[in-house]
């Protein structure tokens, strides 16, 4: 069993040979939960997306290298985790001018294995989204994608705004109530099964 | 997770095996969550996770409705076209360019008198392939002058002698001596002395300085830097204890191994050789170069046998040698030079921060620029200011020379 999700052997060895559009799927596959996590670190969105380019770049130099997805990702999330302290480290040289200022890198592991942990279990918490009935993930959409207040929303659907809150609970109960019967294994097929229809795609 | 973990200066190491992704404990978390019951060692397992305080606060996070929400929103906030944008970019930026060619013809930085002709310089930046080089300004304020010969002996008995200011002297402690001479100090071998006395060499930021150890082994201090050595070798090893940036020519004897303590914790051992030390406390890691001969670095659970032309560098928890140092760029200091090769533009600074003893400020966002090129390290300030104009970065010299600030570009 692995972990939230996982990619055909084929696409994998397409992968560390070269094959763009394999190198590809990874990158759909594990960019949110990396940005996600860099973003614990930065506190910055561009920052974040910047470390996360640069991981997957260092991955593409590296690609031949890999032949499974748990490498790949713990290759990824290293990358990102060192390229984010060396930023949060030259921030500091820069603000204290040559005091050292140390990061305590015990700290910052444990910090950064809570964080990779929380990247991949809201990927598989997100994915489920998809499958609420469908003014519930309506209403959910509209709140937290593109940010509508609760006003708005009630606007949008015609519908009272308490009716818009009670919703927006409930959806994310049954959120929780709609995973807690699936084994992880199924909700790894089900993100994958939501990756090949395109719904982590731009 | 409990790791063991050890302090090597600013390095921490630690035994776990590798920041890695447990599987196991995903397992557990995600029917936890999700409200599913968990078997006995599934609640010690979530248990003991919950009980570190970074752990704590991510279960929070996830069961708490509204940072839910939250999260959900910078989840979606995400570029993916930009960011894989971006990595298209790097990509093929990344095969080689090529770049002008610089000579890499090296000097002796006792022959400190005007002998650098040439000043090449340039930088290439990235992400900003439209973005041509602008103005630069170089506000005209009081000039700052390279480093010097400087540096600070701390006798046995813990008085100091300031050597920038001592005219040539034959320094006597008990039966050794030391002759000072110009901007070095050599130590005469003494074979009577009966006492270990220790003295301590140390050159402020903007100093550098040149010493003979009594066994006749040859040491270069960059500035802020600084070697503790015994005045005449009478154990069976040769130990001395450094900081910073030191280059060693370590006279060959096979009888008494010579052994360097770096930062207190990291030690090289050698085999009879010439080696640089590189352990600034603001670099990112702690570096020895080997040139000839032969060097074993240990630190903590991590050793190394190097080879000529080989570099041990000790980053956070881990040690990697690289086959494929630049040398040259290595000792370039020792050498009169700044080598800025592929040096990020924080380098740069870092490096003339030490050198001319200013402090840096980053204003604004730092350019992500990358430099090439060599420059003397008797150029004043800004005349080496002046040279990195080229790249297209600004800079501002304030509170009469003692700060330097970088402009956004």
């Amino acid at each position: 069993m692995d972990s939230g999700l996982d990619i055909d052997q084929a696409t994998i060895t397409g992968f560390s040979t070269g094959d763009e559009k394999a190198f590809q799927q990874v990158f759909d596959l594990l960019f949110r939960p990396l940005c996600f996590f860099a973003g614990k670190f930065t506190g910055q969105k561009e920052e974040a997306e910047d470390a996360v380019s640069q991981a997957f770049h260092k991955l593409w130099i590296h690609r031949a290298g890999f032949n499974a997805l748990p490498a790949i990702r713990t290759f990824l999330y290293t990358t990102v985790k060192n390229h984010c302290l060396d930023l949060l480290k030259h921030k500091a040289v820069v603000d204290h001018a040559h005091h050292n200022i140390r990061i305590s890198q015990l700290n910052a592991d444990s910090f950064a294995e809570s964080r990779m942990m929380q990247a991949q279990l809201l990927q598989v918490i997100f994915a489920e989204i998809e499958h609420l009935p469908a003014h519930y993930r309506d209403v959910l959409m509209l709140s937290f994608v593109e940010e509508l207040s609760v006003a708005e929303i009630a606007a949008r659907i015609n519908k009272s705004e308490n009716h818009v809150r009670a919703d927006r609970s409930r959806g994310l109960a049954l959120l929780r109530a709609s995973l807690k019967n699936k084994k992880l294994l199924e909700a790894a097929l089900l993100l994958w099964t939501l990756y090949e229809q395109g719904y982590f795609h731009r | 997770m409990a790791a063991a973990f050890f302090r090597i200066g600013r390095f921490y190491f630690y035994m776990q095996p590798k920041f890695s992704f447990n599987e196991a404990l995903y397992q557990v978390l995600y029917k936890h969550w999700s409200g599913q019951p968990l078997l006995p060692a599934e609640q010690v397992m979530f248990e003991a996770w919950i009980a570190e305080p970074d752990n704590a606060a991510v279960w929070e996070e996830l069961n708490d409705e509204f940072l839910l929400q939250q999260q959900l929103k910078e989840w979606q906030s995400y570029d993916a076209q930009a960011t894989w944008q971006q990595f298209l970019q790097l990509r093929d930026e990344a095969t080689p360019v090529k770049k002008p060619f610089i000579s890499r013809q090296l000097f002796r930085w006792s022959a400190a008198a005007a002998v650098f002709a040439g000043i090449a310089i340039g930088s290439y930046v990235y992400f900003q392939p439209t973005s041509t080089p602008t103005n630069t300004t170089v506000t005209q304020v009081a000039d700052v002058l390279p480093g010097s010969s400087k540096a600070m002996l701390i006798l046995d008995d813990g008085s100091t002698i300031d050597l920038d200011t001592a005219h040539n002297q034959v320094i006597q402690q008990g039966s050794s001596a030391a002759q000072l001479q110009g901007g070095s100090l050599h130590y005469q071998n003494n074979v009577n002395s009966h006492t270990i006395a220790y003295n301590t060499l140390k050159t402020p930021r903007g100093g550098q300085f040149q010493l003979t150890l009594p066994d006749g082994s040859l040491v270069w201090l960059n500035a802020a830097s600084s070697i503790r050595f015994p005045t005449s070798f009478q154990n069976a090893e040769r130990v001395v204890d450094v900081t910073g940036e030191v280059y060693f020519e370590v006279a060959q004897n096979v009888n008494k191994p010579f052994r360097v303590n770096v930062n207190k914790q990291a030690r090289v051992e050698v085999l009879g050789t010439s080696f640089n030390i590189h352990a600034y406390d603001d670099a990112p890691n702690m570096q020895t170069t080997l040139l000839a001969g032969s060097v074993k670095v240990s630190a903590g659970v991590h050793t190394a046998l190097l080879r000529p032309g080989q570099q041990a560098q000790l980053g956070t928890g881990n040690m990697r040698i690289n086959k494929n140092v630049d040398i040259a760029k290595v000792m370039a200091w020792k050498n009169g030079l700044f080598d800025f090769q592929d040096a990020s533009l924080q380098d740069v600074m870092l490096q003339l921060s030490r050198w001319y003893d200013v402090e840096i400020e980053f204003r604004g966002a730092i350019p992500a620029t990358e430099f090439w090129g060599k420059m003397g390290r008797n150029l004043t300030l800004m005349q080496v200011l002046k040279g990195l104009e080229g790249s297209g970065v600004h800079f501002k010299l304030e509170n009469n020379g003692k700060k330097l600030i970088v402009l956004p570009s």
